[in-house]
């Protein structure tokens, strides 16, 4: 959780937690009643672990292989068209939502898992601000009607990712990360 | 497993200079993106699915690419016409299905559709290298290009790598369900999931720096703009003008 430039050595970290993102789209956890993808666990884990500027520009790389149609996007989709899309805010959102996600964590020594959740909840709501815009833009929606669909379905499920999410990233915060 | 089935094979459209395809897709992406007349929309639908025919590429593995983007689309179409303002032209109870919503909802689909498409027949038509090379000729920055095909080949070892633990954890005897083990389980797969990333980008920044990697990653593929190419332009150029037009002919 150091604070780096561009370096060979953060172009590494950055493709390879990206790397990490995508494969996370294809990781489905059989729980019942419903299985859930890890995405945007994946994305706050990125983004805390590798501060603001690289955690931004792992999730650029994700956004880059998905357009050039690999599918990595949710489900295995790809192209401008997801992006262009009613869900494409959300995936716009990513590189912002990682962004402060690094940012608020780095702004503490040594954030504790509060500030972590904290930092993971603002990240989640950012993320959601870009998908609601587009979805209401896209599909010609009130902001009430695309809360509706965009967010409310979703909201347990990212409240419990987040909170997993920052209890690994308490765990593993001193074995992962960028050491010059 | 994560695949590239479409990148194969020795149609038309695969013959393309891979440079060309990408602006190509990209500039059609947005036409058909910024179009809102349902003639033009249905018009690139039946061009995006006639660019697949000439791919010929496997029916049922569009088929399923199809179908994971209009899941979203589904919901869109359930909410939409029930919640948009406007006449309503039929009544499901006390829920009136207003025309507007339906309209909005058909758009949607039309142009999802029909980019999706086209962007499965012209990109992933050439493997994810051979697009780097293309994107690196195109004057995109080149620490991008870097960072994409790191991506693109590391997505398969990380996804290979959690497998690995998930069959570990079988073999184990862990069998998912709704309990606090279960998510427990899952949080260490995925803590070791990132320290084992972290762990990795170490050795592959050890073993660049060993091999003097000084910032430029070298490409053996030579791309030349053919006759075909040519005859292409010249098609898309039409098929674009076709759309303004019928984008123009319902302003008018």
């Amino acid at each position: 959780m150091k604070k780096k430039g561009l370096s060979i050595r953060g172009m590494i970290y950055a493709s390879i937690f990206g790397a990490v993102t995508a494969a996370g789209a294809y990781i489905m956890i059989p729980l019942p009643p419903v299985p859930i993808t890890l995405q945007t666990a994946f994305l706050s884990l990125a983004a805390a672990l590798l501060g603001g500027r690289l955690g931004a520009l792992s999730q650029v790389v994700y956004l880059l292989i998905g357009i050039i149609g690999f599918p990595v996007f949710a489900g295995g989709k790809a192209g401008l068209g997801v992006l262009l899309g009613p869900t494409g805010g959300y995936l716009i959102g990513f590189v912002a939502g990682a962004y402060v996600i690094g940012k608020l964590v780095e702004m503490r020594q040594r954030p504790g898992f509060i500030w972590i959740v904290f930092s993971m909840a603002i990240g989640t709501a950012v993320i959601y601000l870009f998908g609601v815009t587009q979805l209401a833009l896209i599909a010609r929606v009130s902001i009430d009607k695309a809360i509706t669909v965009g967010v409310l379905p979703f909201l347990i499920g990212d409240t419990l990712k987040i909170a997993v999410a920052a209890l690994i990233a308490v765990k593993i915060r001193d074995r992962v990360g960028i050491v010059d | 497993m994560l695949q590239e089935p479409f990148s194969t094979g020795n149609s038309q459209i695969h013959r393309l200079d891979p440079r060309f395809k990408m602006v190509l897709a990209t500039v059609y992406a947005f036409v058909v993106a910024l179009s809102n007349s349902f003639p033009a929309l249905i018009a690139a639908l039946i061009f995006s699915f006639a660019l697949i025919g000439l791919c010929r590429l496997g029916f049922l593995e569009v088929a399923k690419r199809i179908a994971l983007v209009n899941g979203f689309i589904v919901f869109l179409w359930v909410v939409v016409p029930l919640t948009y303002d406007g006449q309503s032209i039929y009544y499901l109870g006390p829920f009136g299905v207003s025309r507007e919503g339906v309209l909005v909802s058909a758009r949607i689909t039309l142009k999802s559709n029909a980019i999706l498409l086209a962007f499965i027949a012209l990109i992933a038509s050439s493997t994810v290298a051979t697009l780097g090379s293309a994107l690196s000729r195109l004057k995109i920055p080149a620490k991008i290009i870097y960072l994409l095909l790191l991506n693109y080949r590391y997505i398969f070892v990380m996804e290979e790598e959690y497998r690995r633990l998930l069959r570990s954890a079988s073999i184990r005897g862990f069998r998912p369900a709704s309990n606090l083990h279960t998510y427990k389980t899952y949080a260490y797969l995925i803590g070791i999931l990132f320290v084992k990333a972290s762990d990795r980008a170490e050795r592959v920044y050890n073993a660049m720096l060993c091999r003097g990697f000084a910032g430029k990653f070298y490409s053996l593929h030579e791309f030349s703009f053919s006759r075909l190419d040519l005859i292409w332009l010249v098609v898309m150029t039409i098929v674009i003008i076709g759309l303004e037009i019928l984008e123009w002919v319902k302003i008018a």
